[in-house]
């Protein structure tokens, strides 16, 4: 039997939940986890969720190629036959686009020109499949690396958040920076089941620094308040708060809110100058990517950053110029940042430890452009853009077919990789957490299902693997 | 006393009364270590007759006599202080219960204190007048008092103020807010989510459902029986079957004046609508989040998939009894609802449309059931109007290989499974809210709201195979609920009262239990908390935090939520807790981060927090929503008014505003030392209101 009939059985057979709890050991009970440990910060998760790990049979060797993740994704899902997959379909492409081939790769400059000069440092997969055409279902399941609608998937945290939870042991004590920030989100998902310090911590890029760190007053100002505040709470906040443990917490609370503020550190991470932010095009975006890439430089503890860009959802007047969202202006946005991202990462030699992820959810019909709106509509087959953290640059895994006039077409002939089949949200969340030296096979069973929580789903079944043919 | 200038004896007295009803000394100095054992009551000083019953918590002077009166006092602090009771209340001693002997108990504090006597564990004393106001505003109206209710409050002397209070705060148009706000959490009403947009039309008008559904104290069970049979428009708009031109769409459509959105539960239906899978899905998700939100009972989403035993054994007793055909024999119930779509504009169609080709941003489902015995077979392969048990693929394992249908059944026991005519989704209303698992579940959750902890926790894990200790679960298993007779006697008396939010609300917040303090003389061990021997603190929610400092600052914003919430003040009234205004245009994004650090969930996949984070100790601290608030440029609001005040009263002005209570003597001393140390005197009490925005007793409901 092929990888690929493996894999479409067990689909089918496992389509919407594992198994895989049968042989679990019997554990105490969630609740006791979820209340005997009070307090403000107080949950120590490596503590209670110790016991009831254990990995799933056949340990696996993560790659450990990466330190930190930056995970661009471009909300509405771009069109895969307009950029990293391009196919050139005599009138219905603008001839503005000017494609070139470089590296071998066809690219259109006109829209990802600073990402062609930095195309051997990124690797393009075009085997991509999405599971739904659905944004909200889809724009979840990338970000959980599972179906929503299962089981888990009620519950699951983020990416972020597992790399979050897992390299907390790894945090030295002079680094200040939570683990999984977001910039730029507008609604993306939350640490699940883990607690809630995992989540994502949103904040916006700003060029004064970081948001809600800066005290409009001065330095001067809030010392004095400070101090006034620590004199007139009194003991509320200290150990013998007579509130109990939660206001003991406070404390401790304030101490590491006031580590962020007037730290030179953060300042360096989250401001910016006009230069730097016209190199990165100057857009909201842009400005995010080029925190993003500041706050890995300064490697204090983070070690997932996802920063969102919106209106790829190019229904209608895809090509057309003068149109707000067209294609032109978000290639625009997203290429200058991209590019500017790669560069900068390389020169300061930072490249190699931090993985660049970039995709949609799903991708756009291929072909010509729908005959009632000039657009693209919802289509499975997507691309998924990777770059450093071990990652091989240079190289095209998978290809598609050519696609005539509108319908199918643009799907997979050649899956480029030993799985033999179609690259899933799920394979590209186990290549995260391999190249994060995470084991994606890992089970954990605290989850408040006392069902196992698998970090790749049906791992047990040896279903989803990373993408190893991109650290080679 | 004579520097008291109030111009009338009548309020001169009052104020003094505000002052002796003021209760133990509030503060940081130990002072309460050293009260001594009380007498139980409040000194009588009568006479007082400006706040008598029939005056309610009006407003102690208008805002210009007020304001007059503040500007000419000033306080003798040591001398008025001195005469404050050293006293606080304490409970009566434990009724000797008739039924102690079997257990059995009646109410709530006969259950609470029974229980926790023989755990020996005792109980701490009462709460004072005004920690009692400020909680209990907080959780009925998520709002904190304002200074004139905290003054009028403790001045108030009569036996049964307690009790007003909260049936006065019960018939605010702020209960209704608050408790639509919960309900909005419960029922997850969000614009979007991974399954389904609801589009900010379907979000406002469930949520319009909720907010008439509390203003009218419905019935808690009629609207369990409203929503499962919900009918029409997700939007509660009405359409023309069809649009004769553009001009009659505009007229129709597009007209929200004419045809705003309504108030309409079809948004609880919709909510459950499961995408990626055979019709039979939604079914099971609707009976899913039926046992959920009603019964407590997260545990049917797993037996959906596959019988409980095998998989549930460690978990539930009930759970591992509970087989896959009884979830589909509750899906039933649903299916005769068809697949709803997005219903959209068809205005590109009509002719002269001058958007011609673009859509209105306007959607809405139509949920409607097949006329009983009809059934219907989509071009989809669903087969609505009764529920087949034979799927392949989608969100569930595969069903039946064979064609087989299912008869709907209610079978979470008790109840006859007759059907008593009517829809099928009637009945499933009336079957689910003759259950007494439906009544329990409901004052589990709202007892939870109030005490943090449910007497079943989490209150969405029922098993209900362990609640009833007459018949004690197999070996090896206790009894779940922590009190297990009096869920089973608040839940009766739920449903003997009509299943009416306010009794539960009254009952719950009258009761010494919740009006126990939460400071704990001697050892406290975090497992007493089951035994709610003490009252549990938990941190503002976002909305309060949010609200509470716009009514302490005196400075009000108005957002525009949507097309139909326009002009809204308090973040209480915000149909959701995604997607929410941003903040003004000054300071954009300022209201949605200081909302967002205090983790409000996203009514999804993520549920609202209590922890405490520093990106909250952040915002309160630096966010400009609170830092303009206190600014001493050009100030406004309580700032402004505190200005106007001699030291002294300036200081208790600001403590009485944003903590909802009197300084202490101590508090006030060393406040006005520092507000007369200071060069700049503006800045210097624009220092203070930050730093008592920053309290612990202003994060904290204590």
């Amino acid at each position: 039997m092929s990888e690929r009939e493996r894999f479409n059985r067990l689909v089918r057979r496992r389509q919407p939940e594992h198994k895989g709890f049968f042989e679990r050991p019997h554990l105490t009970r969630r609740c006791f986890f979820r209340h005997a440990v009070t307090g403000v910060g107080g949950f120590v998760l490596g503590q209670t969720a110790a016991p009831g790990e254990t990995r799933a049979a056949g340990s696996v060797v993560p790659k450990n190629t990466a330190t930190s993740v930056i995970f661009l994704f471009l909300r509405g899902a771009p069109s895969h036959v307009d950029t990293f997959d391009f196919k050139e379909l005599p009138g219905v492409t603008p001839r503005d686009f000017a494609p070139e081939t470089i590296n071998g790769i066809r690219i259109p400059t006109a829209l990802l020109g600073s990402t062609a000069r930095v195309l051997d440092k990124v690797a393009i997969i075009r085997s991509g499949l999405a599971w739904a055409r659905a944004h909200p279902l889809s724009q979840t399941w990338m970000q959980i690396g599972r179906n929503p609608t299962s089981a888990t998937g009620r519950i699951a945290p983020h990416i972020g958040s597992v790399v979050a939870i897992e390299k907390d042991p790894e945090r030295r004590p002079d680094q200040v920076f939570p683990a999984f920030i977001s910039l730029q989100a507008r609604n993306i998902s939350g640490p699940g089941f883990f607690p809630v310090e995992y989540g994502p911590f949103q904040t916006f890029p700003s060029q004064d620094g970081l948001l809600s760190a800066i005290h409009p007053g001065g330095k001067r100002t809030f010392e004095e308040r400070w101090e006034l505040l620590h004199a007139i709470d009194g003991n509320l906040r200290g150990p013998d708060s007579p509130f109990g443990a939660q206001a003991s917490g406070m404390g401790g609370l304030y101490g590491n809110a006031r580590r962020l503020m007037f730290n030179p550190t953060v300042n360096q991470a989250f401001a910016f100058t006009d230069e730097e932010r016209v190199r990165y095009g100057s857009t909201g975006f842009g400005n995010a990517v080029l925190t993003a890439r500041k706050i890995v430089q300064q490697d204090q503890g983070t070690r997932f950053i996802q920063v969102d860009s919106f209106g790829w959802d190019h229904h209608a007047a895809i090509y057309d110029q003068s149109a707000n969202r067209s294609i032109y202006r978000q290639t625009q946005e997203f290429d200058a940042a991209f590019g500017a991202l790669i560069q900068d990462l390389d020169a300061s030699g930072h490249l190699d430890r931090t993985l660049v992820v970039a995709c949609g959810e799903f991708g756009r019909t291929p072909g010509q452009l729908s005959a009632s709106r000039i657009g693209r509509d919802h289509y499975l087959q997507m691309f998924f853009v990777l770059a450093g953290g071990g990652v091989q640059g240079g190289q095209v895994i998978g290809s598609t077919n050519d696609t005539g006039g509108r319908g199918p077409g643009a799907f997979t002939v050649e899956p480029g990789w030993y799985r033999d089949r179609d690259i899933r949200p799920e394979d590209i969340e186990a290549t995260i957490y391999s190249a994060m030296g995470i084991d994606w096979t890992k089970v954990r069973y605290d989850d408040p299902q006392e069902r196992g929580f698998y970090y790749v789903p049906l791992a047990d079944d040896d279903a989803y693997a990373p993408v190893d043919e991109l650290f080679t | 006393m004579d520097r008291f200038d109030f111009g009338s004896e009548a309020a001169r007295r009052c104020v003094l009364a505000v002052l002796l009803c003021a209760g133990p000394a509030w503060g940081a100095e130990g002072a309460d270590l050293d009260w001594e054992a009380p007498d139980g009551s409040f000194p009588d000083h009568g006479g007082c007759s400006y706040f008598g019953p029939q005056e309610g918590l009006g407003p102690f002077l208008s805002a210009a006599e007020d304001m007059a009166a503040m500007q000419r006092r000033t306080w003798d602090t040591r001398r008025v202080l001195a005469m404050l009771p050293q006293s606080r209340r304490q409970l009566a001693p434990a009724r000797a219960g008739a039924g102690s002997a079997t257990g059995a108990c009646s109410g709530i504090d006969d259950c609470i204190h029974q229980a926790a006597s023989s755990a020996g564990v005792p109980l701490t004393y009462l709460t004072t007048d005004q920690e009692f106001l400020r909680r209990v505003r907080l959780d009925l109206t998520g709002r904190i008092p304002s200074r004139d209710e905290v003054v009028a409050f403790l001045a108030d002397t009569s036996d049964d103020k307690r009790e007003r209070l909260v049936d006065r705060l019960l018939d605010t148009p702020e209960w209704a807010d608050r408790w639509a706000m919960f309900f909005g959490d419960h029922f997850r009403n969000t614009r979007i989510t991974a399954q389904v947009n609801r589009y900010p039309d379907g979000r406002d008008s469930f949520h319009l459902y909720l907010l008439e559904s509390m203003r009218e104290n419905k019935p808690y069970n009629q609207m369990a029986q409203e929503m499962l049979a919900a009918e029409g428009t997700s939007d509660g708009r009405t359409y023309p079957q069809r649009y004769s031109s553009y001009s009659h769409y505009e007229s129709t459509y597009l007209n929200y004046a004419e045809n705003p959105v309504r108030a309409s539960p079809v948004g609880y239906i919709v909510g459950a609508r499961t995408t990626g899978g055979p019709i039979q899905d939604t079914y099971d998700t609707l009976a899913f989040i039926t046992a959920r939100d009603f019964l407590g009972v997260s545990a049917l989403d797993c037996v959906l998939c596959h019988d409980g035993a095998g998989h549930l054994d460690s978990l539930s007793v009930w759970g591992a009894q509970a087989t896959r055909l009884n979830g589909w024999r509750l899906a039933a119930f649903y299916s005769d609802i068809p697949r709803f779509q997005t219903w959209r504009s068809p205005a590109r169609f009509l002719p002269n449309n001058p958007n011609n080709g673009r859509r209105v941003n306007a959607n809405y489902y139509f949920v409607h059931d097949l006329a009983p015995g009809r059934r219907q077979r989509s071009n989809q392969g669903d087969t609505a109007g009764e529920y087949l048990a034979q799927t392949q693929g989608g969100n569930r394992p595969d069903r039946l290989h064979t064609d087989t249908f299912v008869e709907p059944a209610y079978t979470f026991g008790g109840i006859p499974a007759t059907s008593a005519g009517g829809r099928l989704r009637q009945q499933v209303g009336w079957h689910l809210t003759a259950d007494p698992q439906f009544a329990r579940a409901a004052v589990n959750y709202i007892w939870r709201e109030f005490f943090s902890r449910g007497i079943v926790e989490p209150p969405d894990q029922f098993d209900l195979a362990r609640l009833d200790p007459a018949s004690p679960p197999p070996e090896g298993w206790g009894i779940q609920p922590s009190h297990p007779e009096l869920l089973e006697w608040l839940g009766g008396a739920f449903r003997d009262n009509g299943f009416d939010l306010k009794w539960l609300m009254r009952e719950i917040t009258t009761s010494e239990t919740y009006q126990l303090s939460s400071r704990y003389d001697g050892p406290y061990n975090p497992l007493y908390e089951k035994h709610f021997v003490r009252h549990q603190v938990k941190r503002l929610s976002a909305e309060q935090v949010h609200d509470a400092i716009m009514v302490a600052s005196g400075r009000y914003a108005s957002y525009s939520v949507s097309r139909t919430l326009r002009g809204i003040q308090y973040a209480t009234q915000f149909s959701d807790v995604v997607n929410v205004p941003q903040g003004n245009a000054r300071r954009p994004r300022s209201a949605r981060l200081l909302l967002q650090s205090f983790t409000p969930g996203d009514r999804e996949e993520t549920g609202r927090s209590r922890t405490g984070s520093p990106l909250q100790a952040l915002n309160l601290m630096n966010n400009p929503f609170v830092t303009d608030r206190v600014s001493p440029n050009a100030p406004t609001g309580t700032l402004a008014e505190a200005l106007q005040l001699a030291d002294d009263a300036l200081v208790a002005h600001l403590y009485l505003t944003v903590l909802s209570r009197y300084p202490t003597e101590t508090e006030i001393a060393f406040a006005v030392d520092y507000v007369q140390a200071a060069s700049d005197r503006g800045a210097a009490a624009s220092n203070l209101l930050w730093a008592l925005f920053n309290k612990t007793d202003f994060y904290f409901n204590y």
